[in-house]
C-alpha cells in the first residue's frame, strides 16, 4: 500500500516537473525577443530610427519584447527576413511588394495624388475588417507609414514635356519591374540602379532622370543633379511608404492589429517631416500649365499598363480608386465604370 | 411745380447723391492706396531676405504665372500659389550666397475699381552651386482693396536667366 502511494507521489511529481518545465519553455518562448530588422540608409540614427525605438518601447507594453537591427542595405534585409534571422522587417513599400502584394501595391505610379488620401487609405488598412487581406503567405504588413510622394528629379529644364522624356536616360531600381516597364512606356532609357547608387548616378550626369521623395533631397544631396538648369517637377508620380512585414507566425493577431493602428496614429507627425524637407527644394515647381493634363494622364495610362501586366495587386488598385472617388467625387474616372 | 416735376428732381437729386458717394469712396479707396508705399516694401522683403512680410503682402489665394525664357524654345509657363511661390523664394534665399538685386518701378496704371497694377523690373545676381547665376525679370504686381487693405492679388513674371 506504501509503495502504491510512494509510487503515486513519485507520478505526481514527475508529471508536476513536466508541466513546470513546460511552462518555463512556453514563457521563455513568449518573453523571447523578436528581432525587428529596419532599413535605413542612414543606420542607427535619424527620425525613422527614433520612431522604431519608440515602437518598441510600445511593444513592451504589449509584451513583445523587440530588439532593433538596422540594415542599410535594403536586399540583404529582405533577404534576412526571408531566412528567417529577422522575424519582421521596416523597409519600402516597393521591396514590400514581393511579400504582400495587397500592401505593396500602395506605392503604385499614379495610383494617389495627395497625402491626404495616403492617410484615408492607412487609416483603412489599419482597420480589422482588412487584416486578412494584409497577409501573403507567410508574411503580414503590420504598419505603413508615409515615405513621402516621389517626385521626378531632371537635370535640365527643358524636358519639362512628357514627349521630351523619350530618349533620356532614367534611373530604375533593379528589383523595381513597375519603374523598369514606367521609363519604357514614357521612352525614356532605363538605367539599372539601386538604392545607394541611384543619387550618385544623378548628381554625376549619368542619368537625366530619377525619381525621389523630398526626403532623400538633403541627405543624397540631389540639388546637385539638378544643378542650375534643372527642375523638380511638383507632382506626386507615387505615394511612397514605409511598411513593416512579419513573419505572422512570429507575433500575435492581436499584436499586429495594434501596430497597425500603432503606425497609422504616426502618420500626421510623419507627414510634418515630409513637408519640411519639400520645403527645401529648390526649383520645384507643378508641370508647366500646358502639360498638367498630359503628366496625370502619363501616370494614368502607365498604372493601368502595369496592372495589366500584373505588377500591382487589383484588389487593392480597387480600394485606391474608392479613396480617389471618394475625395474627389466630379473626377471623371468615378463615372467611367472601370474598377480601378 | 407738378408732382411728377418734384419726383423727377428728388430723383435727379438721389442720382446726384449717389454719384457724388460712388465716386468719394472710390477716391477715398484711391488715396489709401500709396503705391510707392507699396512698392518699397516689396524692394526691401526682397533685399532683406524677408518672406513674413512678403506672405503678408500677396492674398492667400493670389495666382502666380511664371515664364520662363527658354533659348530656341517656347517660353516654360508655370503656375503657382502663393505658398509655391513664397517656398521657391525661401530655397533660392536658402541655396544661393551674394545676392544682389536691382529693383525699380517702371509705371502703376489704375485697372479697375480698387484695382492697380505695378510693373516693375527686378535684376538678380547671385552664386549658386559655384556658378554665377543672373536673371533679369519683367514682374507685374496686380493689386487690389481687400477687407480694407491692399494686398498682391496676382504676380506675372518673366523671367531670362544669362
Amino acid at each position: 500500500m506504501n509503495t502504491r502511494i510512494g509510487k503515486t507521489r513519485i507520478k505526481k511529481r514527475m508529471i508536476h516537473r513536466i508541466l513546470l518545465t513546460l511552462a518555463l519553455v512556453c514563457s521563455s518562448t513568449v518573453a523571447s525577443s523578436q528581432t525587428v530588422c529596419v532599413f535605413s540608409l542612414i543606420g542607427a540614427q535619424g527620425e525613422m530610427w527614433e520612431l522604431m525605438k519608440d515602437y518598441s518601447i510600445t511593444a513592451k507594453e504589449w509584451g513583445e519584447d523587440i530588439t532593433l537591427r538596422v540594415f542599410t542595405d535594403e536586399r540583404i534585409g529582405a533577404e534576412d527576413l526571408k531566412a528567417g534571422h529577422c522575424d519582421a522587417l521596416l523597409m519600402t513599400g516597393i521591396k514590400a511588394r514581393q511579400f504582400v502584394p495587397f500592401a505593396g501595391s500602395v506605392d503604385s505610379i499614379g495610383g494617389l495624388r495627395s497625402y491626404e488620401s495616403l492617410k484615408v487609405l492607412i487609416e483603412l488598412l489599419a482597420r480589422k475588417e482588412l487584416a486578412a487581406s494584409m497577409r501573403h503567405g507567410a508574411y503580414e504588413v503590420a504598419g505603413i507609414l508615409p515615405l513621402g510622394a516621389a517626385y521626378l528629379f531632371l537635370s535640365d529644364r527643358s524636358i519639362t514635356s512628357v514627349e521630351k522624356f523619350a530618349g533620356r536616360t532614367m534611373a530604375v531600381f533593379e528589383n523595381d519591374r513597375a519603374q523598369l516597364l514606367m521609363a519604357e512606356h514614357i521612352g525614356a532609357r532605363p538605367v539599372s540602379s539601386d538604392v545607394t547608387n541611384f543619387a550618385a548616378k544623378f548628381n554625376n550626369g549619368v542619368v537625366d532622370v530619377i525619381a525621389a521623395p523630398a526626403t532623400a533631397y538633403m541627405p543624397l544631396e540631389l540639388y546637385r543633379g539638378v544643378g542650375t538648369q534643372g527642375i523638380v517637377v511638383k507632382l506626386p508620380s507615387a505615394q511612397l511608404t514605409f511598411q513593416l512585414v512579419m513573419r505572422h507566425e512570429k507575433f500575435s493577431e492581436n499584436f499586429m492589429a495594434k501596430s497597425r493602428r500603432y503606425f497609422a496614429d504616426q502618420f500626421d507627425d510623419t507627414l510634418k517631416l515630409i513637408a519640411a524637407a519639400e520645403d527645401d527644394i529648390l526649383f520645384f515647381y507643378p508641370p508647366p500649365d500646358k502639360d498638367r493634363e498630359r503628366y496625370a494622364l502619363m501616370l494614368d495610362e502607365s498604372r493601368t499598363y502595369l496592372i495589366e501586366q500584373g505588377v500591382y495587386d487589383k484588389d487593392m488598385m480597387v480600394w485606391m480608386k474608392k479613396v480617389r472617388c471618394k475625395l474627389t467625387p466630379s473626377a471623371a474616372e468615378c463615372v467611367n465604370g472601370s474598377a480601378w | 411745380m407738378t408732382v411728377i416735376e418734384r419726383c423727377k428732381i428728388a430723383l435727379s437729386q438721389a442720382v446726384l447723391t449717389l454719384t457724388v458717394l460712388a465716386v468719394s469712396q472710390w477716391s477715398f479707396a484711391a488715396e489709401k492706396f500709396d503705391s510707392k508705399e507699396l512698392f518699397e516694401k516689396y524692394r526691401s522683403a526682397m533685399m532683406q531676405g524677408d518672406a513674413g512680410t512678403l506672405k503678408r503682402m500677396i492674398a492667400p489665394d493670389a495666382l502666380v504665372k511664371v515664364s520662363l525664357v527658354q533659348k530656341n524654345e517656347p517660353n516654360i509657363v508655370i503656375s503657382l500659389s502663393r505658398t509655391e511661390y513664397l517656398q521657391q523664394i525661401r530655397a533660392l534665399w536658402r541655396f544661393s550666397s551674394e545676392q544682389r538685386y536691382a529693383i525699380a518701378l517702371l509705371n502703376v496704371q489704375e485697372v479697375g475699381t480698387d484695382q492697380w497694377s505695378l510693373a516693375l523690373t527686378q535684376k538678380d545676381e547671385y552664386k549658386l552651386f559655384g556658378e554665377s547665376i543672373g536673371q533679369n525679370s519683367d514682374i507685374v504686381l496686380q493689386c487690389e482693396l481687400q477687407d480694407g487693405a491692399v494686398v498682391i492679388s496676382a504676380i506675372r513674371t518673366v523671367t531670362r536667366q544669362w
